[in-house]
């Protein structure tokens, strides 16, 4: 504990010592990055994210709830030029701690990179980017919740790479895949996969999974991504089944899902103006068979897409700030399609508009203020309001 | 026994390929890395000349004459560094001999994100730059993911030609 504290006071001192070097600089880096000169084999770096929510139903009080939702850490090696490690440890609602990424990376040839460990699924924009700072809105998109499970993370090797002639970049690993029966069913109708994300953590596997992405940034100031993943869910019924098991294998096999889900998104920003929007498509097939004997309610199809703008206010002005006032408009259904004994669940076909402001001080640091319109098709309106810190260093 | 023996003395030699040299692009690794970018085998190169202490936070500078093909002529090419989120990367600048962009190349990205920045076609809005005001978003455009990089080479830039204008080109 000593020695622990002795590294961080040192550490402490050393980036005071730094920041004091970089003071009369105009153009200084932040304290992490003056931590990194580049001779320097190890990066620290994180980022954070507090939340005050306050939901707003007609006739009917609630509570507010402020929350440290996120505090992640980052620590980097790099063992050689070609070699490197990145993890990111997360602390979720103060009291919850996960690994978020813990991979190595090789590269034999720009477009040809080794990687491998506890790696994000690259789909859509947000699983891979979601530091506060670098998107609008106190939470992120519902669509990357409901659909997407962000932050969905697990276990794959792989490999990344870009061309630079292209103006291409891919990832394309093997990787685990969700949980979907240990016991008990992990997929509900409501939010999908998002209960049988395994994130590494004493994780199993009964069959692969393949997600893969391309990013094309030839057009100045867009970038788009195709994503896919594609592969089954995971059993524990399969384990210790004997290979003439066939009853046992039927049986299993009726615990699991086959999941192919697409994704499109766009980023786009010129002077002042940025806009974002994606699309995602998940096919889910054998959903009869497994709602019939885990009693959920899954659908066969999930769909939804937003599209998203704002305007930076202080765009041309001096100092660096930004105040971007935006708005996203969302629908998602995670009933998009149903089969066997499950039919459509309206609640679940839903539109959210979520109106409001982000100051940036700093290009790492946000304030956050936005109000959020909730409907559905069964005609339920809801709303919240929030507001948020957002750091990044 | 000389079957190990011989087998850490190849490992030696590969590790000691892989031990950066102290001079950042040295001659021999900069004639290379020219030889490359511009798909001509004939470079004639004159002795580095070092401008890096008078850079910003430090950052390395070497400049070298050169001159190849019929196209370059008298050129001048830079080969410098700008910080990533977590890593620096080395660009090479070919300047003519008003020190102005006549070509940008990414020659080594370290980090998992951000590559996006080697891109020739995002690094071709730098030809022609001749010195004032660069502004990221702007003049130049942004380029999703790799922010902090492009933020930094567009910062870098108009520092590494105002050096050459001022420290370089004068003392012809």
């Amino acid at each position: 504990m000593k020695k622990a504290i002795f590294i961080l006071s040192a550490l402490m001192v050393n980036s005071l010592i730094f920041a004091q070097n970089n003071e009369s600089n105009i153009d200084s880096n932040n304290a992490a990055e003056s931590l990194l000169t580049s001779d320097s084999k190890l990066s620290i770096a994180g980022y954070a994210q507090m939340d005050f929510n306050q939901p707003v139903n007609d006739g009917q009080r609630q509570n507010a709830t402020l929350d440290v939702h996120r505090l992640v850490l980052l620590f980097g090696y790099r063992f050689s030029e070609k070699t490197s490690f990145v993890s990111e440890i997360e602390m979720e609602h103060v009291q919850e701690v996960y690994v978020e990424q813990a991979f190595i990376n090789h590269e034999f040839l720009p477009w040809l990179n080794l990687r491998g460990g506890l790696l994000l699924v690259p789909m859509g924009i947000i699983n891979e980017y979601h530091e506060p700072p670098t998107f609008n809105g106190v939470e992120r998109p519902n669509l990357d919740s409901k659909i997407v499970p962000t932050t969905w993370r697990e276990i794959g090797l792989g490999f990344a790479g870009r061309f630079d002639a292209a103006s291409v970049k891919y990832q394309l690993y093997v990787m685990n895949g969700f949980n979907g029966y240990d016991g008990a069913g992990k997929f509900r109708g409501s939010d999908g996969f998002r209960k049988g994300r395994q994130k590494g953590a004493e994780s199993f596997m009964s069959s692969p999974t393949l997600a893969a992405k391309i990013d094309y940034y030839g057009i100045p100031g867009l970038k788009l991504g195709l994503s896919t993943y594609n592969g089954k869910s995971q059993s524990g019924l399969y384990d210790g089944l004997a290979d003439n098991d066939n009853a046992g294998l039927a049986v299993a096999d009726s615990s699991v899902v086959g999941i192919a889900m697409i994704g499109l998104d766009a980023r786009y920003r010129k002077g002042g103006f940025e806009a974002r929007g994606q699309f995602n498509m998940a096919n889910i097939s054998n959903t009869g068979k497994y709602n019939d004997f885990t009693g959920s309610d899954l659908g066969s199809q999930m769909l939804g897409w937003y599209l998203e703008a704002g305007y930076n206010v202080l765009h041309g002005s001096a100092g660096g700030q930004k105040l971007i006032p935006f708005i996203r408009y969302e629908k998602y259904n995670t009933h998009s399609k149903t089969e066997g004994n499950v039919s459509m669940n309206n609640a679940y076909d839903r539109t959210d508009v979520t109106v409001g402001a982000g100051w940036w001080l700093s290009t790492g640091a946000v304030l956050k203020a936005d109000y959020q319109f909730f409907s559905n098709a069964g005609d339920n309106k809801s709303g919240q309001f929030n507001l948020g810190i957002g750091i990044w260093f | 026994m000389i079957r190990f023996i011989l087998f850490v003395c190849l490992i030696s030699v590969a590790e000691t390929k892989n031990v950066p040299t102290a001079d950042f692009y040295p001659a021999e690794n900069a004639l290379l890395a020219l030889q490359k970018t511009l798909k001509v085998k004939e470079v004639k190169m004159s002795a580095p000349v070092e401008i890096g202490e008078k850079f910003a936070n430090g950052k390395k500078v070497v400049v070298y004459r050169f001159s190849a093909g019929t196209e370059y002529k008298n050129h001048l090419a830079v080969f410098t560094e700008s910080k990533g989120r977590y890593d620096m990367f080395d660009y090479l600048l070919i300047c003519n001999d008003k020190a102005v962009i006549q070509l940008v190349k990414i020659l080594k990205y370290r980090s998992e994100h951000g590559g996006e920045i080697a891109s020739k076609k995002w690094l071709e809005q730098f030809k022609n730059y001749s010195g004032g005001n660069l502004y990221y978003g702007e003049d130049i455009s942004a380029i999703s993911g790799a922010t902090i990089s492009a933020m930094s080479i567009t910062r870098d830039i108009p520092k590494v030609i105002n050096l050459l204008k001022e420290n370089y080109l004068t003392g012809e």
